[in-house]
């Protein structure tokens, strides 16, 4: 197994010492990363070719669970720190698309676009992320127990767990913020109709 | 609105999703009284109780990994 850059393990030990703006130069390492992971499942001539994602994930996080010199103060620690990795890739991605679609029609890239299907109507990622600061303003356990649960695909026991919090308290903070974020990404809509 | 607001929003909201919806008109003019901006703040957050249960249900994760996999699979072809 290769060992993971020397820049890798130094941005993570920056933001695990309290750099917030290591992140943004993580998280396209981490991508490159996932990439890499995605390029060896394959040289291994799996049977039906067929990766499986959260296979590809779960080596992610062992590996990122296993770099070195990182001190994780925690489970909680570690998972938010891949929770907000993912959620960085995954906005990072959505500005490049759009970027490059600049000049074109006015379209936002949402998460269909990134190939997922889902059983209801899809949001802008880029304005998700902006939902979702303002919701850690009004109520950052809300938005903490989101990004747990949609970025870094947690279970509600074990967000639970990580917070130090009971069942019931999760799934109400996940039932309220998910109808703030809902509320917050329909009032964009109709302020971005009123102004056509 | 401020996070104390917000508060108050959650609580009533999160009490009326445990009432029937024929029951929820009652509730919310008893605890809502006359606070209109309160009460507004709550319906407009229950209107979408349904959308609510298929919302973010996929994790992100698992669409960052079908991505790599999507385009590394097309590089390598069939």
């Amino acid at each position: 197994m290769c060992e993971p850059s020397a820049e890798i393990t130094n941005l993570l030990i920056a933001w695990s010492e309290g750099d917030r703006e290591a992140i943004d130069r993580l998280a396209p390492l981490v991508h490159a990363e996932l990439h890499r992971l995605a390029k060896s499942y394959l040289a291994k001539e799996h049977h039906d070719h067929t990766l499986q994602p959260t296979d590809l994930i779960q080596e992610l996080y062992l590996r990122l669970i296993g770099w070195q010199n990182v001190h994780w103060r925690n489970c909680a620690h570690f998972f938010g720190v891949a929770a907000q990795i993912m959620r960085r890739i995954l906005v990072n991605y959505a500005i490049a698309q759009k970027t490059m679609k600049r000049g074109g029609r006015t379209q936002h890239v949402t998460l269909e676009e990134a190939k997922v299907v889902f059983s209801a109507p899809t949001p802008d990622l880029i304005d998700l992320d902006i939902a979702l600061e303002k919701l850690t303003a009004l109520h950052s356990r809300q938005s903490r127990v989101v990004e747990f649960h949609f970025f870094g695909g947690l279970t509600i026991k074990e967000i639970a767990y990580l917070l130090g919090v009971s069942v019931g308290t999760v799934k109400r903070d996940l039932t309220l913020g998910k109808l703030w974020l809902l509320r917050e990404l329909g009032r964009g809509l109709i302020n971005d109709a009123e102004t056509l | 609105m401020t996070p104390k607001l917000y508060e108050q929003v959650c609580c009533i909201c999160y009490e009326a999703l445990q009432n029937e919806m024929a029951r929820r008109s009652s509730f919310l003019n008893r605890i809502c009284a006359d606070d209109a901006l309160l009460r507004r703040e709550v319906e407009a957050m229950l209107a979408y109780e349904v959308q609510e249960k298929s919302f973010l249900v996929a994790p992100a994760l698992v669409i960052a990994a079908n991505q790599a996999a999507e385009v590394l699979n097309v590089e390598k072809g069939p």
